[in-house]
């Protein structure tokens, strides 16, 4: 007999070890097949085109891993926290722990979710290969910051800031709308909007930047987190042509899709815009460039012209998501800067190499500079009181300047079952407006609070179930993070001026 | 909407892996039209218009040692297009039609 | 003695809030949510929340209590099993080497076509129910390793599918004859429908049951370690050393569950919501009295039966059919003049490599009676 060649083998790993039920009915074994009106045919001719089955996965993976973990132990041992060009940058780190990682998690059990319940054998080992990489994300993003506890605030109960803390529900929405949707969705939210066009943006740049301030832990996590990612995007991507394919009354379906998950998943990366643009004292790329490059270019003037033959188009609020470019990270510094007393990553005050990088970089800068400056006399000057009121969809607050006309915000309203709903802009409205029955079960942290839920008095409960104190909130050079930080480079001898 | 500027395909290649991803970065400078490299420097962006194509032979005469196709894996930190094709000789990444 | 440092350079010992012994620990307690999830399922009519207790009939006052007996986390895990794939293909290619494949008799090659190629669709399907597990089992040290678990059985499916390719090469078509028997001779029957059982077997601790307390306890002993003696008689090397590697999967499949069944057998919960006190929630008033849209899960009836006899009930479902599945190979094994009587030989895994490792973990177990007909 004639030896099978790559692609024959690669099929009788994967594609053909499944069979057609005989014993039970193909609903009981897949109920949720039909339910999302998704009309399959000869999905069979879909091709995996990585082709990694089990013996080169764990091969890849403990090699990557090896190299990874190197990196790890010698920044750890070496003082590496100490050596960053500004200890601020950990406070975007803090962001990216608490709200990145526990996503990852999710992702790996919607994985399971999907590849149970999608019997396409042309994708689904792919699936299982990704619920098991997105543990690897969760653990090795863990494990770097259970090294960070031990030196800096605000990382020493991730899991409790994550569930109660109340701007985690930002990523939670995302990853929970997507575990609660059928399979088909879950697959167009996680390969396609959370893979596909996001995480290059939340990995790459973001990994330039820990290189650039002297993070190379950081930028090690990045690169080796994002190398499993081109797998999951390619998922994503001929998952997405496949089902296009498939039978042409899926495609308005699928279009439905990606207009929300792309906003979805636009919104939740919200953060990242601040932390490429603010965290870093040096700054190798802006939110704007990144966007750029990475959606505008790579998305929408690469995979989506491939699309257009389906009849797709680009995601119904593409356009607000290149207006708002110019105006998200300082939106977003500014909504987070009014709430520092309320989350574990501190806001900071900006220095005058911070002004004119930005405003050198964003012409629109200009006019929130005047309002950060406020912070120089008293680093609270901006602060609001209380928690701010939060859109029903994304669980950012609904404090989003409208692109078109920037004095006015872009909050917007929705009648349901006689009470009304607040969304942040017309993308989150439409996403809320699909399917209101879903967004009024949303865990509102601030009236969870305020009713009671975390004991008599909703602050100190706050702080007590998202594992805070106060003293790690606020403002970071003002902060005994900072001192110790100083402190820290003092005993290296890294204070010294050489030059 | 869409602008008719050129479509590009490409990988995010991970500096910290040296020479593998040096001699990736030649090789495909050798067997591809019109590559552009930009430095974000933990990583190489490697474009080309519309299509890309990795030789092992090529990777192979620049890196001056035998290489497996697999350990691209350990240097693509990202990229971007549709992979066509992925085998012991070559990877192929491409847009239909953009 | 340890010279203090001028400049202490750590803040606390201890990474997280919560007390942990290693790394192992501080990568996966807590690590998935139990309060404040958004939304339900729109196709689950039972309004459960995404991580619910009531995925499951068993109770636990503390679903982070469970550890592997192994410690495996992401690192460990995938560099142990390198270290199995490399066994395995170097197993292989030594076999290639040495002729083994080649010089097996006809008969031999033609039994095994028959008796192992289709292992590897039931191993897969057992993986794809794992799937269900790892999205629905209560707590990240649980549902770790039905991941691991998961990730295993597919690779079991491949590398008996690289077997079946190393044969197809000297003795004819493999891979299509072994579909075939699986799905059409009625001595693969029983274990086909014992598969698609578990497939739609929705209680996830149930499954666990069904896959590593019962049948694979007495297929993967008789096939991956029992086989053995007959494929070195019949010089099958090539075989052999997989299966070597396959009885290292098994061990740890076996303990990791059994581990955990005994946990929750001793396990005192009187309500299935009793697990969040153990989480820091013990003076909280909770979630659920909060739900506007949501149906309050305090309206669940409890369970009103124990751990231990859920467990058991479960068992004695699943053990026995099990048993006669795996003896419903007999035609087959005759048919190719296997030297194993397999009555015999399930008995005598019954009572050395079953019985003992339920008594060692303290959990309730009957022999299956094989009925002379």
């Amino acid at each position: 007999m004639t030896k099978l060649g790559a692609k024959e083998k690669y099929h009788a790993m994967t594609r053909d070890l499944m069979w057609e039920p005989k014993h039970f009915d193909m609903k009981k074994v897949y109920p949720l097949i039909e339910k999302e009106g998704i009309i399959l045919k000869d999905p069979s001719r879909w091709e995996d085109p990585f082709r990694m089955a089990y013996n080169q996965y764990v091969k890849i993976q403990s090699e990557k891993d090896g190299i990874y973990h190197a990196v790890s132990n010698a920044f750890e041992a070496n003082d590496g926290h100490a050596k960053v060009v500004d200890s601020r940058w950990y406070e975007g780190v803090k962001i990216f722990a608490v709200n990145v990682q526990p996503g990852e998690y999710s992702a790996h059990r919607i994985m399971a979710y999907i590849g149970r319940n999608i019997p396409i054998e042309a994708i689904r080992f792919a699936t299982f290969n990704q619920a098991i990489d997105e543990l690897r994300h969760a653990q090795i993003e863990i494990k770097h910051y259970a090294h960070m506890s031990k030196q800096i605030d605000g990382l020493h109960n991730i899991p409790a800031t994550s569930q109660n803390l109340w701007l985690n529900t930002v990523v939670k929405s995302f990853f929970d709308d997507a575990m609660t949707a059928g399979p088909f969705e879950a697959l167009i939210a996680i390969s396609f909007a959370f893979e596909y066009v996001f995480t290059n943006i939340l990995f790459l740049p973001f990994a330039s930047s820990a290189g650039a301030v002297g993070d190379d832990n950081f930028a090690a996590v990045g690169k080796t987190v994002q190398s499993d990612e081109s797998r999951h995007m390619a998922l994503g991507m001929s998952a997405l042509k496949m089902l296009l394919e498939e039978d042409e009354r899926n495609v308005p379906i699928i279009q439905g899709w990606l207009d929300k998950w792309y906003w979805r998943g636009y919104r939740m990366f919200s953060v990242i815009s601040m932390l490429v643009d603010y965290y870093p004292r040096i700054r190798p790329i802006s939110w704007k460039k990144a966007f750029e490059t990475y959606v505008e270019e790579q998305v929408f003037n690469g995979l989506f012209k491939d699309l257009r033959k389906y009849g797709i188009t680009l995601p119904k609020f593409a356009g607000d998501s290149i207006k708002e470019k110019e105006y998200y990270s300082h939106t977003v510094f500014r909504i987070l800067d009014q709430y520092k007393m309320a989350n574990p990553y501190r806001s900071f005050k900006l220095q005058e190499d911070d002004y004119e990088w930005l405003h050198n970089e964003y012409p629109k800068f200009d006019q929130f500079a005047p309002i950060l400056r406020r912070n120089e006399e008293d680093v609270f000057a901006n602060t609001s009181p209380g928690l701010p009121a939060v859109c029903s969809v994304c669980q950012l607050p609904a404090e989003f300047p409208n692109p078109d006309s920037p004095l006015e915000l872009w909050t917007q309203y929705s009648e349901y079952n006689g009470h009304t709903y607040m969304t942040c802009s017309p993308g989150c409205k439409h996403v809320f407006d699909r399917e209101p029955e879903k967004y009024t079960q949303s865990w509102w942290p601030a009236e969870a609070y305020l009713s009671g839920e975390l004991g008599e008095d909703p602050i100190a409960g706050m702080f007590k179930y998202s594992g805070l104190s106060p003293e790690e909130t606020g403002e970071h050079y003002t902060s005994r993070e900072h001192a110790r930080w100083l402190e820290h480079r003092r005993h290296l001898g890294l204070d010294k001026k050489l030059f | 909407m869409m602008s008719e500027k050129q479509a590009y395909v490409g990988m995010d290649l991970d500096t910290s892996m040296g020479s593998i991803t040096n001699a990736l970065i030649a090789a495909i400078e050798e067997d591809n039209e019109g590559v552009i490299v930009e430095d974000f420097a933990v990583y190489k962006k490697v474009k080309a218009p519309g299509k890309m194509v990795v030789n092992r032979e090529t990777v192979e005469e620049h890196l001056g040692a035998d290489f497996d196709m697999d350990q691209v894996h350990l240097a693509m930190s990202s990229c971007f297009g549709f992979i066509k094709d992925w085998d012991e000789e070559q990877l192929i990444i491409q847009w239909d039609e953009a | 003695m340890t010279i203090e440092p001028a400049f202490k350079k750590t803040l606390r010992d201890q990474p997280w809030d919560y007390k942990t012994k290693n790394v192992y620990e501080e990568v996966t307690l807590r690590q998935q949510s139990y309060v404040h999830m958004h939304y339900r399922n729109i196709f689950d009519e039972r309004d459960f929340d995404i991580y619910d207790p009531r995925y499951t009939r068993l109770k636990s006052s503390d679903w982070d209590a469970f550890r592997d007996p192994k410690k495996y986390w992401y690192t460990p895990y995938v560099s142990n099993r390198k270290k199995l794939a490399e066994e395995v293909e170097n197993g292989f290619s030594t076999a290639q080497g040495l002729g083994v494949i080649e010089n097996l008799s006809p008969q031999w090659a033609d039994a095994v076509r028959d008796l192992y190629t289709p292992l590897r669709h039931l191993e897969y399907g057992e993986n794809v129910q794992m799937q269900h597990v790892m999205r629905y089992a209560m707590g990240t040290p649980i549902e770790q390793c039905a991941t691991y678990q998961a990730y295993d059985k597919t690779g079991r499916a491949q590398w008996i599918t690289q077997w079946a390719i190393n044969m197809e090469e000297h003795h004819g078509d493999f891979l299509k004859h072994g579909k075939e028997i699986l799905l059409n001779d009625p001595s693969f029957e029983p274990l086909l429908k014992y598969v698609e059982e578990v497939l739609v077997t929705d209680d996830w601790a149930e499954v666990l049951i069904a896959e590593n307390l019962t049948l694979d306890l007495l297929l993967g002993n008789l096939m991956y370690r029992e086989f053995n003696k007959e494929a070195l008689k019949h010089g099958d090397f090539h075989l052999s050393t997989m299966n070597l590697v396959i009885a290292k999967q098994l061990d740890w499949h076996r303990d990791w569950a059994f581990s955990l069944f005994k946990l929750l057998a001793e396990d005192k919960a009187e309500s299935r919501w009793d697990y969040l006190k153990a989480v820091g929630y013990e003076d909280w008033e909770g979630d659920y009295r909060w739900g506007r849209t949501l149906s309050d899960p305090r309206e669940t009836p409890e369970e009103t039966m124990s751990n231990p006899e859920i467990i058991q009930e479960w068992v004695e479902k699943w053990y026995p059919k099990a048993f006669e599945a795996v003896l419903g190979l007999a035609p087959l094994f005759e048919k190719h003049g296997i030297e194993i009587d397999l009555p015999a030989t399930l008995k005598k895994i019954e009572e050395e490599a079953i019985i003992p490792i339920y008594k060692k973990y303290k959990l309730p177990f009957k022999q299956y009676e094989i009925a002379l007909s």
